[in-house]
């Protein structure tokens, strides 16, 4: 039925937007690491949304062709913007100028982003809901 | 008294229309999913055509996006309380013979 699918959406949308919450979360946290397992500082992620494709035999059962499955995260790159330089000579990954190489997160940046994705998170629940009562009104009629 | 008089056009109207809302409802979460998706072409559901349809020129704007959800939400409860009532309508016409 057309209203499972909307649910279906809304919860992909649900945890793509968790998904990015849980990025900014890394990215903030790591703001001042300088030591990654691949060696130097961190390096902001990114995640990259695309439409997520209906399994077959979802595909078989949609009321609309033109629907997808919703939203994924179809991957997590990092963002390749260079580095900050900070003068702290004393720091002991410093290099021979007394420069620090720290990650390239920008504070303002994520509590921006951080905002938004609530928001968007937000929207979902409400189409959730609004999808959960038509449905449940639907079940009335008797 | 022809069945027709009883169960008229309108059954199948509503049950036109909670369908359309249905099936609405589903393009509408759609869009509001892949708000975050810049590759995402929006969808529009074709009321005369009763499909979704690309609508490439444009992209999904939030705000119209929640106003069509609640618009969409409130016809479909209409229609049902709509239907229900005519249902509940016919329930007593059947029964009245009982008492």
């Amino acid at each position: 039925m057309g209203l499972d699918q909307a649910l279906d959406i809304s919860v992909s949308a649900i945890n793509a937007n968790r998904i990015n919450m849980e990025i900014i979360s890394s990215n903030l946290a790591n703001i001042n690491t300088t030591r990654t397992e691949q060696g130097g500082p961190y390096r902001r992620k990114v995640p990259i949304f695309s439409e997520k494709p209906l399994e077959f035999s979802e595909a078989l059962n949609a009321a609309e062709k033109n629907l997808s499955g919703g939203i994924e995260v179809s991957e997590i790159v990092e963002d390749p913007t260079p580095f900050q330089k900070v003068f702290n000579p004393g720091h002991p990954d410093a290099d021979s100028e007394g420069f620090v190489s720290m990650p390239n997160v920008s504070m303002a940046k994520e509590m921006v982003d951080m905002v938004y994705v609530q928001k968007v998170y937000e929207a979902n629940i409400t189409a959730y809901n609004a999808t959960k009562k038509m449905e449940q009104e639907t079940l009335s009629i008797q | 008294m022809p069945l027709e008089m009883i169960i008229d056009d309108a059954y199948l109207n509503l049950e036109r229309a909670i369908d359309r809302s249905t099936k609405k409802q589903a393009v509408i979460s759609q869009n509001i999913a892949n708000i975050n998706n810049p590759n995402y072409e929006a969808l529009e559901f074709d009321e005369i055509l009763n499909k979704a349809v690309k609508r490439a020129d444009k992209k999904v704007i939030l705000e119209e996006e929640m106003s069509s959800l609640s618009r969409n939400s409130i016809a479909h409860s209409a229609y049902v309380k709509l239907l229900a009532a005519k249902v509940s309508a016919l329930h007593s016409v059947v029964t009245q013979g009982r008492k």
